[in-house]
């Protein structure tokens, strides 16, 4: 169940935090419980912390999240824990899809309305990032979650809420220094050969499928000290140069490399090694494909670098939020 | 590989990893470990079909790649071997040198390594081996293409894989010896082309597969016989039909294949034989004399049957002796490195017996009536 008043302001603190960066809305109701209608569930009502939307890049459906947010101590989470709040949200998702008091409560409108997708956001208001929890989450046994066949769910760990935070400050420094404009960015979406991009380049969100990626590409327009040109935020190691050929290879796939529009690769997490790695793999493309000044041009257009990690500045729930563990 | 051809990988399209997801060697459980590793659940009773459709929509990176792709190799794929014998007399410090001497192509992908060991010398040869009738994901492999030398006496043999490469590399060798010993060097590979006796032919799979040394036969498994005797370009592997070549006999059977225990005994095989049919390929196991041995099943082929060139054998398997049942066990294991070579070794020297014996049998009277 959920307690009361803290849930509508972390959830509002989470929305304008992160969220709001990746271009998801926010639905006004926060911390609501709604009429289940399932029989099997044994629940009178489902709650929802926060319910966020946004319109998916390839189908052009409304996608809507029904969002359990968690925040933990460190040492204060069990793996029994979060598979009862999967289970839990599991359920709740099945009968969001399908119940007239939930929809009342959410839906923008009856047009473009897919699905309902469950998102367990779980955080930790320590300091530091608990790595114990990588463990405790490996060790649930997925088996047991019973997962109804036409609901799917998304888990942003720790680890995954602590790169996105670090992503928004990011981008939030870049568009402080005018290195990005503060509204004309879009998400990046190459049309794919089983589904093309649905709607306009510009005013796409991150979708779930981008931020569960290995990698997120912004595309932005000029400010008074940028061209347009692309950021990609690379979430992996970075240990290797033949990640980094891939990932040239990608962008030429892509057709980023057309235009020699700069490409700022931004490493959230990456060894040392990662932005001699990507250097590395230039040349190595370039030999690969015989020389060719142009497409040297092109490469030389891209510039490596990590990103500052300040994250442990980010605790939203020291504000005193509830510890569901005991 | 040329240079315009890029980088040995190419990123995927979201068309290639749903074709890809479709084989069956990743399993349901692969594919929903893989969107979990994501932070991505979805119910276990979705059929893969709809799990490949959710995979192929994300953004797939290197390692996810390389996740894939081990997944779709095949590494118990073994390829078939074939040897040469050169007759030269070159030491042991030579056949190092001359696999040194060998230089790759500068554009290649390809790496070459020489290893000494007590007995032989090793070339090995790293490439990417590309086969487009595969799906995407599929067509590139990376693959050792190894050429053993030994030296004995007055000859060179030189064992190598039944491949396209294999001969490549086994032709660079050849021709780096020739270099060092300064003389061009003849191969002498078996070939039964001038014996056209269908009876010749058998008989020399029939003295193979009971030439092993150290090892009595134990059964013949499998079969393939051929019906045309000719010198026309006719590869099994390949399988390409001669429309013409066919359509003037009707009726007639040029290859079978005969599967089951004992074949050579039965009735229906003494048939075909006595009909002008010859093997071309036999799949045999034998079992080590002394008792408490292992049972080895091994294979032998001529990949051009029509002219019996392209000799070309397998050491498929070992059936393992278990001490508590006092039998071999029923499943086969591949066999280790070391088997390998052991039964490499006596296979060719079954496969020279063999010869040897028609060569007696089907030449030597010839020469004495004229």
């Amino acid at each position: 169940m959920p307690e009361t008043g803290n849930i509508e302001e972390l959830a509002k603190i989470v929305s304008n935090d992160i969220f709001k960066w990746f271009k998801w809305n926010t639905c006004a109701l926060k911390d609501v419980n709604w009429k289940c209608v399932s029989e099997h569930h044994k629940n009178k009502t489902h709650p929802s912390d926060v319910v966020f939307y946004y319109d998916d890049p390839y189908s052009g459906d409304i996608i809507y999240l029904n969002t359990d947010l968690k925040s933990y101590k460190k040492g204060s989470i069990s793996t029994a824990s979060i598979s009862k709040a999967l289970s839990s949200l599991s359920i709740s998702v099945e009968c969001a899809n399908i119940s007239e008091d939930w929809q009342n409560k959410y839906l923008i409108s009856d047009d473009g309305f897919d699905k309902v997708v469950g998102l367990l956001f779980i955080y930790n208001h320590d300091d530091e990032f608990d790595k114990d929890l990588v463990d405790i989450i490996e060790a649930i046994d997925f088996e047991k979650i019973d997962i109804p066949e036409n609901v799917k769910l998304i888990v942003f760990d720790p680890d995954k809420i602590r790169n996105l935070v670090n992503i928004v400050n990011d981008l939030k420094g870049l568009v402080a220094d005018n290195l990005l404009p503060r509204k004309e960015y879009t998400f990046f979406y190459p049309d794919m050969v089983m589904s093309k991009r649905h709607g306009d380049e510009w005013e796409q969100p991150a979708s779930l499928e981008a931020l569960t990626s290995p990698w997120l590409i912004i595309k932005h327009r000029a400010t008074e000290e940028i061209e347009e040109g692309y950021v990609i935020y690379y979430q992996m190691l970075g240990e290797t140069v033949e990640e980094f050929i891939y990932l040239i290879d990608a962008m030429s796939h892509y057709q980023m490399l057309l235009s020699n529009k700069p490409i700022r690769v931004r490493f959230t997490n990456a060894s040392e090694e990662a932005a001699n790695n990507f250097n590395k793999a230039k040349l190595e493309y370039l030999k690969m494909w015989g020389a060719d000044d142009a497409r040297e041009v092109q490469l030389n257009r891209i510039d490596p670098r990590r990103i500052p990690k300040v994250v442990s500045n980010y605790c939203p729930m020291e504000i005193g939020m509830r510890d569901h563990a005991e | 590989m040329q240079n315009n051809l890029g980088p040995s990988i190419f990123i995927p399209s979201d068309k290639n990893i749903y074709d890809a997801l479709q084989h069956k060697k990743v399993r349901h459980s692969d594919a929903l470990k893989f969107l979990r590793n994501r932070g991505i659940l979805v119910s276990s009773k979705l059929d893969k079909t709809e799990l490949s459709k959710i995979i192929s929509q994300l953004v797939f990176d290197y390692h996810d790649y390389l996740f894939l792709t081990r997944l779709l190799e095949n590494p118990s794929r073994k390829e078939k071997i074939t040897q040469a014998t050169i007759k030269a007399s070159i030491n042991h410090e030579n056949l190092v040198k001359a696999c040194q001497n060998i230089h790759k192509p500068e554009t290649s992908g390809e790496s070459y390594k020489v290893i000494k060991k007590e007995n032989s010398t090793v070339l090995v040869v790293t490439y990417t081996d590309i086969d487009f009738t595969k799906t995407e994901l599929r067509q590139r492999s990376i693959k050792k293409c190894e050429i053993e030398l030994q030296s004995n006496d007055d000859e060179i043999t030189v064992r190598m894989p039944a491949t396209k490469k294999g001969r490549e590399i086994a032709d660079k060798v050849k021709l780096s010896l020739s270099k060092i010993v300064g003389e061009e060097l003849e191969e002498e590979v078996i070939s039964l082309e001038n014996f056209v006796l269908p009876e010749a032919r058998s008989l020399f799979f029939d003295e193979l597969i009971k030439s092993i040394s150290g090892y009595r036969l134990e059964n013949v498994s499998s079969v393939d016989v051929y019906h045309k005797i000719d010198n026309l370009e006719d590869s099994l592997d390949e399988e390409n039909e001669d429309e013409d070549e066919s359509s003037s006999y009707a009726g007639f059977i040029r290859k079978a294949a005969l599967a089951g225990g004992g074949v050579l005994e039965s009735a229906e095989f003494n048939q075909l034989h006595s009909s002008g049919f010859f093997i071309c390929k036999i799949v045999w196991t034998v079992v080590d004399e002394l008792p408490g041995g292992d049972i080895v099943e091994l294979e032998a082929q001529f990949g051009t049957p029509s002219s019996c060139t392209d000799f070309k054998y397998l050491v498929r398997g070992v059936r393992s002796f278990n001490e508590r049942t006092k039998t071999q066990i029923i499943t086969k294991r591949p066999p280790s490195r070391l088997e390998t070579n052991a039964f490499n070794n006596r296979l060719e020297k079954a496969a020279k017996l063999a010869f040897d014996k028609i060569m007696y049998k089907y030449v030597e009277p010839e020469n004495e009536d004229n």
